[in-house]
């Protein structure tokens, strides 16, 4: 587990150098390292189908993103006022106050309940004749999830393309 | 872009994008990956080449009315499949296809055709959305 902490450290080192870097095109590449350190931990906790998933997504961010920074010209991002500042970090206590009182109800980690992962893990092969399990998941026990899913990306197609195509 | 070596790395990594895409399309119910890893990775495959080698060069193929066709008909057909399961199994997204021998490419059901329709719709909408966001290349 110590090579997921020495992770979760690069972790928020690369988010706070994306959310603090003067240059624009510097916070992109600092958030698809990000990324990468995203996925590398989701294989680390042994879920490959979420890492391959994060590691194409955040490639496919990081090329719509870095093309939309070259194209609107390397701004340095404007200084935070001490308002602002004071603002953040009072609703930043505030959120982890919150966290820390909703995970302590939690159960511990690495020891889930499993009430319905049980019924999916036990005979889902037999079941689906899938498998990956998380295949069989997916489209078989939560095939409405991933039909909704779908829709949804599509209605997003949609919305994009009917506003892009008013502002003409 | 008018990096050769960027042009020449595009058109050698296309095939390689696109054939692992329809290996995770294809295995997604045996093995890690499914429709909306292989989908997401043809999209990359096709946008890389877009990006490097510009929108005009290969507006033949990739386009938007194109990337509207196959997002449709992809989406669709994940409807059909699961509307399908009305007639031909219990319910609405039910397993209606034999489910074959397990670890075998000929098996899960509706599951593999669930893969193939969703990598359809995914590739297809990731385009449009790229192709309607940046118009001018």
């Amino acid at each position: 587990m110590i090579s997921i902490q020495v992770l979760l450290v690069f972790m928020i080192a690369s988010a706070a150098i994306a959310v603090e870097a003067n240059d624009l095109f510097a916070s992109v590449i600092a958030l698809g390292v990000l990324g990468l350190e995203l996925s590398l931990a989701c294989l680390l906790l042994k879920s490959p189908d979420t890492a391959i998933i994060l590691l194409v997504l955040e490639m496919i961010a990081l090329a719509v993103l870095a093309k939309a920074v070259t194209k609107q010209g390397s701004k340095p991002v404007r200084d935070l006022d001490p308002l602002s500042s004071v603002t953040f970090i009072a609703f930043a206590v505030l959120f982890v106050t919150i966290c820390v009182k909703a995970f302590a109800g939690l159960p511990a980690f690495g020891s889930p309940l499993m009430k319905l992962g049980d019924i999916y893990a036990s005979g889902a092969v037999e079941k689906t004749g899938a498998s990956n399990i998380v295949a069989a998941v997916m489209f078989n026990f939560r095939g409405l999830d991933t039909l909704i899913a779908a829709m949804l990306l599509l209605l997003t197609a949609i919305g994009i393309v009917h506003i892009t195509d008013k502002k003409e | 872009m008018n990096s050769k070596t960027a042009k020449i790395i595009a058109r050698t990594f296309f095939s390689f994008s696109l054939l692992f895409g329809f290996y995770l399309m294809a295995h997604g119910h045996i093995s890690h990956g499914a429709g909306f890893a292989g989908g997401v990775l043809i999209t990359l495959a096709f946008l890389q080449v877009v990006i490097v080698l510009g929108k005009d060069a290969v507006s033949g193929i990739i386009n938007r009315h194109n990337a509207k066709l196959v997002a449709v008909l992809g989406t669709g057909a994940l409807l059909l499949i699961a509307a399908l399961g009305y007639f031909y199994g219990n319910s609405f997204l039910s397993n209606y296809i034999s489910t074959g021998t397990p670890f075998t490419i000929f098996s899960g059901g509706t599951a593999a055709l669930f893969n193939i329709a969703l990598c359809t719709g995914t590739a297809g909408c990731l385009v449009l959305i790229y192709l309607s966001i940046f118009k001018k290349g």
